[in-house]
């Protein structure tokens, strides 16, 4: 009796010990994440005691390294906007129409095929698109239209688009192929066409998985730094034109981390204030992909 | 059943055992694969009465059920020899659409399977992609009232059909089927997942729907195929081993097989 009291006991204190071995993985997670959001705004709260909130959201300038000076992230903001943007309106079309033939139409040989290709595309390391954007797509794009300049917003979205497809190709593929058989099948026996079955059942079916796909890919645009870097150059204006450079935020803070700003000068302090603006960029595009999630989200019985 | 009942379904059987069958299967045989699943089947379905498919759990039921409009075209391995006769021509003609046949022979599965969309758009649905025009409201309204759906539903038709009940999911699958004027509605099953009163209303309906379609209906339950069939057909490891009048399949079966399968010792 006494043996198995004390049996039990043991095993009880294996699963104390592993069980507190995972909370503490699991919560020293969290515990990064506090420690940067606290770093960043603790550090940039430097920034704003010097320049205004309302230099900052208002002005139209970002020239934090040239005198006179200028922080307004306005610009910086859009160049973000506008390369990450500008490669969602090529990678969302291809993305979902590759996805819907590798989920709908692709033999189960050429899906062996192109999966893959998709996956290994998505492992390339982001400076060697940048690599290629400056030594391929630039000079396409200057030879198609000389005006264009070498560093330019166009080549940054399309390399932007090459690198997020597979993302927005294999989650919305999975969107797809977790319609029920019965969904379709529902189609098939009303008389429906494939195409019909596909364009009015089974995308409208998928379209929370679909757009959260592209949501992701747009906040993983936003984030991207070393392809856009190399592609789009470090010219921080308010462009209309995606033939010449703009800066976005991450190739700002990589220029400035770069080069040799000493510790507490503004211009240091400026990267903690634009790292701010970022994250909630972010937070606020992943925020969205979650409500979208919801209020798209089928129940199927 | 009335004598006159029972005079009246003999000459509706030789009448269409004939030539007025809607729907004929002659010699089907169906392979899965290496898998042979359905032996020389040969049915004959006439206008407006209800068939009733019996038989043990993989006899078959289904995929026969599902050779009348080509939903086995989806599988693979599927391998069709034989001919149907839908009018008279050949459903698996390399020149026919299977889409056409779906068209008129329609299917009701065994879950419901309404679109996530709203009732009347469930309806609308298949005929305003077949390019149908005509008055939608018109069209919700007749094959709403036709499964007896419409005084439950007619407040709410713009509610997602997957907030009905189980039943009137299942019914509105009917009525789904009834807006394309199909003149065969197939049925795996439709009462599987329902509770007794929903079942009884199905049944009901069917009784109702055979006024106008013929209806051809796999069941587990004999008390179904009894209450709901003009005829029946049972099945056994892939062949028919005796099909007729459901009453005097139940009662007075030829085959030592149907016998025992009906009284519930096979199954
Ligand atoms: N898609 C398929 N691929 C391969 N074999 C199949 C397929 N569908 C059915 N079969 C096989 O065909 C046989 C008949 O199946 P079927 O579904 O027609 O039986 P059933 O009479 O409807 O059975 P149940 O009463 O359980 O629904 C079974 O042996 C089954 O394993
Ligand atoms: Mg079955």
């Amino acid at each position: 009796m006494k043996q198995k009291f004390t049996k039990k006991n043991k095993v009880k204190i294996d699963e104390t010990v592993l069980t507190t071995l995972l909370k503490t993985f699991a919560y020293s997670t969290i515990g990064i994440t506090v420690g940067i959001v606290v770093i960043l705004f603790s550090e940039s709260s430097h920034f704003f005691a010097e320049i205004s909130l309302s230099e900052f959201l208002g002005s139209t300038k970002w020239t934090p390294l040239l005198e006179p000076r200028h922080f307004g992230v306005i610009p910086l903001v859009y160049g973000t906007v506008l390369v990450a943007g500008g490669a969602l309106v090529i990678a969302v079309p291809l993305g979902v129409l590759i996805a819907v033939y590798l989920s709908e139409y692709a033999s189960v040989r050429s899906r062996k095929i192109f999966k893959p290709i998709l996956e290994l595309l998505a492992g390339i390391p982001s400076v060697v698109f940048g690599f290629f954007a400056i030594t391929t797509i630039t000079p396409i794009l200057r030879y198609l239209d000389p005006e264009i300049q070498i560093f330019n917003a166009l080549s940054a979205a399309i390399v932007l688009a090459v690198m997020v497809l597979p993302l927005i190709a294999s989650i919305s593929d999975d969107a797809i192929r977790a319609v029920p058989k019965s969904m379709r099948d529902s189609g098939y026996a009303l008389g429906a066409t494939k195409s019909e079955v596909v364009l009015s059942i089974v995308i409208p079916a998928a379209l929370s998985g679909i757009i959260s796909s592209c949501i992701l890919a747009f906040s993983r645009a936003i984030g991207e730094t070393m392809a856009v870097t190399l592609a789009a150059g470090a010219t921080p204006q308010l462009t209309l034109s995606m033939k010449e450079s703009i800066q976005t935020i991450t190739a700002y803070i990589v220029q400035v981390s770069m080069g040799d700003t000493p510790h507490g000068t503004i211009e240091y302090q400026s990267l903690f204030a634009v790292g701010v603006v970022l994250f909630l960029i972010i937070v606020a595009v992943n925020m969205s992909a979650q409500l979208v999630v919801k209020r798209f989200q089928r129940k199927y019985v | 059943m009335l004598i006159s009942d029972v005079e009246q379904l003999n000459e509706k059987m030789s009448y269409g055992l004939t030539n007025h069958s809607v729907l004929q299967a002659d010699q089907v045989s169906v392979h899965y694969g290496d898998n042979q699943v359905l032996k020389d089947v040969s049915i004959s379905l006439r206008e407006r009465s209800v068939y009733a498919l019996i038989g043990p759990s993989g006899c078959g039921k289904s995929t026969l059920l599902r050779c009348f409009n080509r939903m086995n075209d989806f599988v693979e391995t599927f391998r069709f020899d034989g001919k149907i006769s839908f009018f008279g021509h050949n459903i698996y003609d390399p020149d026919i659409d299977p889409e056409v046949i779906r068209k008129s022979i329609g299917m009701v599965f065994q879950k419901p399977n309404p679109f996530p969309a709203s009732i009347y758009k469930n309806i609308m649905w298949a005929p305003k992609i077949n390019g149908m025009d005509q008055d939608w409201d018109e069209l919700v309204e007749t094959s709403l009232k036709q499964v007896g759906l419409w005084d439950e539903v007619s407040d709410r038709l713009n509610r997602s059909g997957l907030e009905l009940s189980g039943g009137q999911q299942q019914r509105l699958c009917i009525a789904r089927t009834i807006a394309m004027n199909p003149k065969v509605i197939l049925m795996d099953e439709p009462c599987a997942s329902l509770d007794p009163i929903s079942t009884a209303k199905i049944e009901e309906l069917i009784e109702q729907l055979k006024e106008k379609y013929t209806i051809l209906i796999v069941t587990h339950s004999m008390q179904q195929a009894r209450r709901t069939s003009d005829f029946s057909a049972f099945m056994y490891q892939g062949e028919i081993i005796e099909h007729g009048i459901t009453k005097d399949i139940f009662e007075s079966p030829r085959e030592r097989l149907t016998q025992e399968y009906v009284n519930g010792k096979i199954g």
